[in-house]
């Protein structure tokens, strides 16, 4: 028999090249497969402090008093992370981040995330945003 | 390219690793692996696994080869340890096979994991519950829990649980938490509390069952998460400074912390008591120098619990530092792959889960090495696929099997 010393270093070669060599072959990763329209916004209407806007906003609003939310509301009736309106697989949602005083569509409070259909109206503290659809543009 | 073909190609690395493994595992002692039709059994069914995926999809195929790799290199140093262990492993590993196998294709579906966040975090106490009144006191610690014949470790299924409920909790909230300002505590409290709750729960009976190991993974699998999740600095220097602090209180008021930090910094000082071990495995390592003794040629049994904690100190000796590079750098491609995976993984819950397995099982492998190797003070984990342990390594074949669901893709072309 040869040197055990031997055998153990060709097998410790062995795994290094392998590891090194065997790669990933796969190229970029496909793009999703949709063929129509992909939304990438949210259209709202925001009733706020005596003006009403309609603003484009992205898949994902954070609204809230923080400066960092993409929705700011300055209202002291409004958390400063308050609720969050996001298109998931399936439609446009809305959801309340524990916000203190709440969020309610069409009246009925968001205890767990609920599907908006066009023109419900999220009120949020004192001000109203109204769903106005989705759609493509940048 | 036909769905035959592509399948074909994907058993490649797998045939490659079963190659490396029949060499390997050739060196092992006459009777060691026993019953000798099991290991062509177990080839069979490796092979299966990268052919059992769902159709017109593509998977990181390599995943699976890797573990398959590891697993035999480590059931080769433990057939060269101790025959009686290697019998026991091998049945480990056909079940833990079976079990990855099986689960290949049922976690494509693994986005509905998401759906039970709290059910994990809920298990994990369950198991914490049961440790604490059927647990079995091994070495001091209170770890294993036995039903009929098997010993099994709950801690190694809690990774997993806790990586499985961090993933979906921060899925949800991470682009709040990112918008939290670091000062405003009632903010902070309100949408990472659910998460530390969660964790810190699992972290507080791990500290209290004594296992500092697994609860140092767990905190820095918890970092690594909330970073890319949320890219807070402050909560990782936040965490930083709470584990300098629970190190400190652990190391003056656990007098068995307090013995492992003194091994650590001059384990000469008792050579023959509380030094004796770690004495050992430095002694295996030098003598094993760059090449190594040899396959069966060095004296590793002079190590106390060799063939768990100290495997790698086993392994460094009979296959030189070589060797054990060669090693690291098969744990190294498991983890850089995974994160792979992650980074081209449409979907914030498949990236954070994939993500935080990469995490688990990268910080396991630093943890035991570096306590072997002396980087710092020794924690008792496994080093994963290697060392002995049934339950690890179950979980660990689930967490590549899990890594590899949420590398599929769909193939370019196959719109279905």
């Amino acid at each position: 028999m040869t040197d055990p010393r031997l055998v153990t270093l060709g097998f410790s070669c062995a795994y290094i090249a392998y590891v090194a060599l065997v790669r990933d072959r796969r190229g970029a990763p496909p793009a999703r497969a949709i063929e129509a329209a992909i939304p990438t916004g949210i259209e709202l209407t925001v009733a706020h402090a005596g003006t009403i806007k309609t603003y484009r906003f992205g898949r994902r609003i954070l609204v809230g008093r923080a400066p960092s939310a993409d929705l700011r509301l300055d209202d002291p009736r409004v958390s400063r992370l308050h609720a969050r309106i996001e298109i998931r697989d399936d439609g446009v949602y809305v959801e309340d981040l524990g916000s203190r005083n709440g969020t309610t569509v069409d009246g009925i409070a968001v205890a767990e995330p609920r599907r908006l259909a066009v023109d419900d109206e999220v009120a949020v503290g004192s001000a109203a945003l109204v769903f106005r659809g989705v759609g493509a543009w940048r | 390219m036909t769905e035959a073909f592509s399948r074909l190609r994907a058993c490649a690395p797998m045939v490659v690793a079963l190659v490396l493994a029949a060499l390997t595992l050739r060196l092992a002692p006459v009777g060691a692996l026993l019953p000798s039709w099991l290991p062509a059994v177990l080839a069979l069914l490796a092979l299966a696994w990268p052919l059992l995926r769902p159709a017109g999809v593509t998977r990181d195929d390599t995943l699976p080869a890797l573990a398959v790799l590891l697993a035999s290199i480590g059931l080769a140093v433990v057939a060269r340890l101790s025959p009686e262990l290697a019998h026991k492993q091998i049945i480990w590993l056909a079940f833990s096979l079976v079990l990855a196998v099986a689960a290949g294709p049922m976690f494509a579906r693994f986005r509905v994991l998401a759906a039970y966040k709290y059910i994990w975090i809920l298990g994990t106490i369950v198991l914490f519950v049961a440790l604490a009144l059927f647990g079995q006191e091994v070495n001091g610690a209170r770890l294993w829990i036995r039903l009929g014949p098997v010993q099994f470790e709950p801690v190694e299924v809690i990774k997993l649980l806790v990586v499985l409920f961090m993933a979906s909790y921060l899925a949800e909230t991470a682009d709040v938490i990112a918008r939290t300002r670091p000062w405003s505590v009632r903010a902070n409290a309100k949408y990472l509390g659910p998460l530390f709750l969660g964790w810190g729960v699992s972290m507080g009976i791990l500290v209290f069952e004594r296992d500092i190991g697994m609860a140092t993974l767990l905190l820095a699998t918890f970092v690594v998460m909330l970073y890319v999740a949320t890219r807070r600095v402050d909560l990782i220097a936040g965490a930083s400074i709470v584990f300098g602090f629970a190190a400190w209180l652990a190391s003056t008021h656990y007098a068995y912390v307090e013995r492992r930090i003194a091994v650590w910094k001059d384990p000469f000082h008792d050579p023959l008591g509380a030094g004796y071990q770690a004495v050992q495995s430095l002694f295996s390592l030098a003598s094993g120098g760059l090449f190594g003794t040899g396959y069966g040629h060095g004296r590793p049994d002079y190590i106390p619990e060799v063939a768990t904690d100290y495997v790698y100190a086993a392994f460094g000796e009979e296959w030189g530092a070589v060797g054990a590079i060669a090693l690291l750098a098969v744990f190294l491609a498991v983890v850089l792959r995974a994160l792979r995976v992650a980074q081209r993984t449409p979907d914030q819950y498949g990236k954070l889960l994939a993500t935080g397995l990469a995490a688990v099982f990268g910080f396991q492998i630093l943890i035991i090495v570096g306590g072997v190797l002396r980087l710092f003070p020794l924690t008792g984990i496994t080093l994963p696929f290697i060392s002995y342990g049934g339950s690890s390594l179950v979980t660990n074949f689930l967490l590549v099997a899990l890594v590899w669901a949420i590398s599929s893709e769909r193939r370019v072309g196959q719109n279905r």
